[in-house]
């Protein structure tokens, strides 16, 4: 005669009383690498990307015209490149291995001086950078010829204008992008040292 | 976590988070992850316990969340379908039961949809209809309506293979 499911469940799990229990352990070490890995790895595209943008970049501005305008932006980019590729090395000089949760901690803290820096690089980068392609860009051009036309006074309110507002716009840029790739893995990363800093209190 | 507390709320109650993490994986590696997820999220959850019900029926409770939103989010990251096992061909799964009729049973559940299968693992654990429908967000009659189908789904699935 066939069983019935509740008999087998029933005398299965009779007859396997012994099974042995899943070690609860470093749950937080392997949870912590996997986001680590998951910012480094993301980080890493996103540099990357930047060397096709410099190369369509170059090869817009070469097609209009504006070989000069085209290297400068191009080196521009490609500037930024390195400079991430520095600042991702620093972060990947932490040591994994160390207690995970000072680990973190550093990550963090290392993620936010970072965050600090290239606020602060866009706030001021395109104003100092963009301004010349502008520039570069409109030289030769009726709108030079005007914009060299009008008083000095508007001149400096027109840069000045511009000034504030690629400002603006790079830091907001920045923040919307890093918000929408990094923000979710941050705010784990957060989650995940204030769980241990509780686990901490507890075992005091 | 506390060793205390899981002494105290999750060791009694190891059976019951094994039981349904099995049924939701399919390897060693993913049924050790699950089991150590949802001991942090009862470690977790712990103050979100009001002791209205039991502290049997919150293990369950938390134990069927967690496997599914892990379900959900190992499905979205591999991108690929759960292979379903052979019941006629392998019993390669990874469940390390002794019993062979527990093995193709456990088997047969895997081959339900996600929610049929806490429905049949609550009901199997010998849970009322009343307190499976206060877990599923179902009413007692449904409950009773839903295990009668689910129970001839593996009456069909295991047909003639367990006697």
């Amino acid at each position: 005669m066939e069983k019935s499911i509740e008999n087998i469940w029933k005398e299965g799990f009779e007859s396997n009383k012994s099974f042995k229990l899943p070690l609860v352990k470093d749950l937080y070490t392997s949870k912590s690498n996997l986001i680590i890995d998951k910012i480094k790895s993301t980080s890493k595209w996103d540099n990357i990307s930047l060397i096709p943008m410099a190369i369509f970049l170059f090869g817009l501005f070469t097609y209009l015209d504006k070989l000069l305008l085209g290297i400068y932006v191009g080196a521009l980019i490609l500037s930024l490149f390195f400079l991430n590729k520095k600042m991702l090395k620093r972060v990947d000089a932490f040591n994994p291995n160390s207690n995970t949760y000072q680990y973190l901690i550093n990550y963090d803290a290392q993620l936010k001086a970072i965050q600090k820096f290239y606020t602060k690089l866009l706030a001021i980068g395109p104003t100092v950078f963009i301004i010349p392609a502008y520039w570069m860009y409109f030289q030769g051009t009726p709108v030079m010829s005007g914009f060299m036309g009008l008083d000095i006074y508007f001149q400096i309110l027109i840069i000045g204008v511009t000034a504030v507002l690629l400002s603006g716009l790079g830091v907001l840029s920045y923040k919307l992008s890093t918000h929408l790739f990094y923000g979710k893995l941050i705010t784990r990363i957060e989650e995940i040292i204030n769980d241990m800093q509780e686990l901490e209190k507890l075992e005091m | 976590m506390s060793k205390d507390f899981y002494t105290q709320f999750i060791l009694p109650y190891a059976g019951i988070i094994i039981k349904i993490c099995r049924a939701y994986t399919d390897s060693e590696e993913d049924f050790q992850d699950y089991y150590q997820e949802v001991c942090l999220q009862l470690w977790k959850s712990r103050e979100n316990f009001k002791g209205d019900s039991k502290w049997s029926t919150w293990v369950y409770r938390i134990s069927l969340n967690v496997s599914l939103s892990l379900l959900k989010k190992d499905k979205k990251v591999n991108k690929k379908s759960v292979e379903l096992p052979d019941l006629d061909g392998g019993l390669q799964d990874s469940n390390p039961f002794n019993d062979e009729s527990l093995k193709l049973l456990y088997l047969a559940i895997k081959q339900l949809s996600e929610l049929d299968r806490a429905i049949i693992l609550l009901y199997l654990e010998e849970n009322s209809y009343q307190e499976i429908g206060e877990i599923m967000g179902l009413s007692p009659n449904n409950i009773g309506v839903k295990i009668t189908r689910i129970k001839k789904k593996l009456k069909t699935l295991l047909d003639g293979k367990i006697y």
